[in-house]
């Protein structure tokens, strides 16, 4: 049998036997395309809701606090809590980075860095209300001294625990895909465990790890419920106090600043949960941008 | 007012001081202190020493204001009118829920609580054990308004024992108009017309709201105030399960508008603004069979002819109010004229004059612990 006759054959032969091939084939574009709209539903009710704000006074929605007066009502206040929390997650990445290196690097596999590889999975997949709940009890009540209650250093660790389960597999999964042949290669010239580590794993490994920080950073963005426990107030003055005291005075987020404006009786309130939804998705697309282009950065330094 | 609160046991720490204010209240009518409203300097009195007067915008100090979500628009609006004179001053303000709020303020971490009821029994022993002492201040009116569809040309007014036909837990299970026609043929009252789907939408067991409509209707009807005999069969006290409940009030508007015989009830502020913007129907109300049937109405529910009713309260920590002029400051700025402008302008009914009077009293005595405001 020729060659050629040999590939014709073959293409006929996965032409005829193709059809459930082809109807998989359509399944999946139909999954793709069904995902999609479903965003751009979202999208576009959420643009068309905050259109009528957007003209009249988008630059006052962003700059004024939130009132009980819908031309006078705005986020400042939650944006800025979004990005305090945001600062206040990525301080304790280190924490969880380290616990990553801890558990692929030096943890031996016995049973119970097993037990701790199965509880850091779960803990990932535990209810973000219950994050709230063990807030509530640690960072509100037991640390009421060096939170100051119901503050946004309390909502911030509450949030930084909830995605450090994250953080540690993320980290791990990078950190595990560097080739052995790395630290064979930096052993063989004599360097020492964590100069190997500090070398050539962790910079390998850093544009995954980046991908998962990040992606934590825009999950704690958006979570409402484990805010609502710690103690958000939809309605705060600062009065004169300095920054060190707003840390540990009330405080508020974005989510929490939607899900105030949707329940406000008039109908005419839904333009502003409208509106603070698009912002929220703006910052957190802009987080990601920040992943997007850091991860390309790191990999081109790499020269990967 | 159908305030059902039954023996509240009075806990007057002071009862020399109740029966000054009483006495007060009786021989007197207390003017408004006008001093009081924002623009002009606060007095706050040192005990046992001389009036000290600090101008709002000098006043510093921070307080956190929690409690009932129904009454949080209101302190909102008033919080940030007078944080723009008091520009010093940090207060927070959250709407939890009026039990929630009773929990905070009870442990000394908020010094403001609202409530849509006066406090129960358990909440006032905790605040006791806690040695947390209050002032009770009565701050407004709302009625709880019964609404159907705006498409719906049928129905115009019911009685409370419709209600209770239509939502107890003996309706358990109703899917027409015409099935509580089981129970109202019992005691000859309303004969419902066949052929109307039921559907029920209320607020859920987390409202205050659904404290008050149980309370102010459907117990009324087991305790047999409307005329019913209460000893002849057993009367249920519960609202019927299954019936859509939502904490969203917008949610109910919507599931209300959806159905043309729908039935439910909301707070008289989303109500009405849901009547005025054509989503729903407000339902008269008569407080026994065959009696005037009466609209909803700020002056129908201030006077209180309309029979659902309720009183919103402010609870205020009696110690705070001597170590925080600002909170002091503030409570005074809550019961001024302008301050109560707030009241409707988020839809709600204002204090009738007595009321306001007497709640002003309170707060200017101070008058400590809970009974100022029991059954009426």
């Amino acid at each position: 049998m020729a060659p050629s006759e040999l590939i014709q054959n073959t293409l006929r032969h996965r032409r005829r036997s193709d059809v459930s091939g082809r109807v998989f084939y359509g399944l999946l574009i139909a999954a793709v395309t069904i995902a999609f709209l479903l965003v751009l539903v979202v999208m576009s009710d959420v643009v068309r809701g905050s259109l009528d704000l957007l003209g009249e006074r988008a630059w006052g929605f962003l700059t004024s606090p939130s009132s009980s007066d819908q031309g006078k009502a705005g986020v400042v206040q939650g944006v800025r809590g979004t990005l305090v929390i945001s600062v206040i997650v990525a301080l304790t990445f280190p924490i969880g980075i380290g616990a990553a290196v801890y558990l692929e690097e030096y943890a031996e596999d016995n049973w119970l860095t097993r037990l701790i590889q199965v509880a850091v999975r779960n803990l990932a997949g535990v209810p973000s209300i219950v994050y709230g709940l063990l807030g509530l009890a640690v960072f509100v009540q037991s640390l009421r001294g060096l939170t100051g209650g119901s503050s946004i250093i309390a909502g911030g660790l509450t949030l930084a625990v909830l995605v450090l389960p994250i953080v540690v597999i993320t980290s791990a999964e990078a950190i595990r895909a560097v080739p052995a042949a790395y630290r064979d290669g930096a052993y063989g010239l004599g360097a020492t465990q964590w100069e190997t580590i500090r070398t050539q794993v962790l910079p390998a490994a850093m544009p995954g790890i980046l991908t998962g920080t990040v992606l934590s950073i825009a999950r704690a963005a958006g979570e409402a419920a484990p805010l609502l426990v710690v103690g958000a107030a939809p309605y705060y003055t600062t009065g004169n106090n300095d920054f060190l005291e707003q840390l540990r005075g009330a405080f508020t987020a974005l989510p929490m600043n939607i899900a105030t404006f949707a329940r406000l009786p008039a109908e005419t309130w839904r333009g502003h949960a409208a509106f603070a939804s698009l912002v929220l998705l703006v910052l957190v697309f802009m987080i990601n941008l920040v992943a997007i282009v850091g991860r390309a950065r790191i990999a081109r330094r790499l020269g990967r | 007012m159908t305030e059902t609160i039954g023996s509240r046991r009075q806990r007057l720490v002071s009862m020399g001081l109740a029966s000054l204010a009483v006495a007060v209240l009786a021989a007197v009518t207390y003017q408004p202190d006008d001093s009081a409203s924002s623009a002009a300097p606060v007095t706050a009195v040192d005990e046992g020493s001389e009036a000290v007067t600090i101008p709002i915008a000098e006043l510093a100090g921070e307080f956190l204001i929690s409690g009932s979500s129904t009454v949080f628009p209101i302190v909102q609006l008033q919080a940030e009118r007078f944080a723009q004179e008091a520009s010093s001053v940090a207060i927070s303000v959250e709407g939890p829920g009026s039990g929630d709020g009773a929990q905070k303020f009870c442990n000394g971490e908020a010094l403001i609580a609202n409530a849509s009821r006066l406090y129960k029994d358990s909440e006032i022993e905790l605040c006791e054990a806690n040695g947390i002492e209050f002032i009770e201040l009565r701050l407004a009116v709302d009625g709880i308004t019964v609404i159907t569809s705006p498409e719906n040309d049928v129905l115009e007014c019911l009685s409370f024992n419709d209600l209770y036909a239509l939502t107890s837990g003996e309706a358990q299970g109703f899917q027409t108009w015409s099935d509580a026609n089981a129970l109202t043929s019992l005691w000859s009252g309303t004969t419902f017309a066949d052929g109307f789907e039921l559907s029920v939408y209320g607020p859920g067991e987390e409202s205050g709201t659904f404290d008050s409509f149980a309370e102010v209707v459907i117990d009324s009807v087991a305790k047999g105030k409307t005329g019913l005999d209460v000893d002849a069969r057993e009367f249920s006290r519960e609202i019927r399960p299954d019936y859509i409940s939502s904490p969203d009030d917008n949610t109910i508007l919507s599931g209300i508008g959806s159905q043309q015989y729908s039935l439910g009830w909301v707070g008289f502020a989303y109500a009405s603004q849901a009547a005025a913007a054509g989503q729903a129907k407000l339902v008269s109300i008569s407080f026994d069979d065959g009696g005037s049937c009466v609209d909803p109405t700020p002056t129908t529910i201030s006077s209180a002819t309309f029979p659902i009713a309720r009183f919103l309260y402010t609870y205020v920590n009696l110690e705070a109010v001597e170590t925080n002029p600002a909170l002091a400051a503030f409570v005074d700025y809550m019961l001024s004229e302008e301050g109560l402008t707030a009241v409707e302008e988020v839809g709600y009914i204002p204090l009738s004059e007595e009321d306001l009077s007497r709640t002003r009293l309170i707060w200017k005595v101070g008058l400590n612990g809970t009974g100022q405001w029991s059954s009426e």
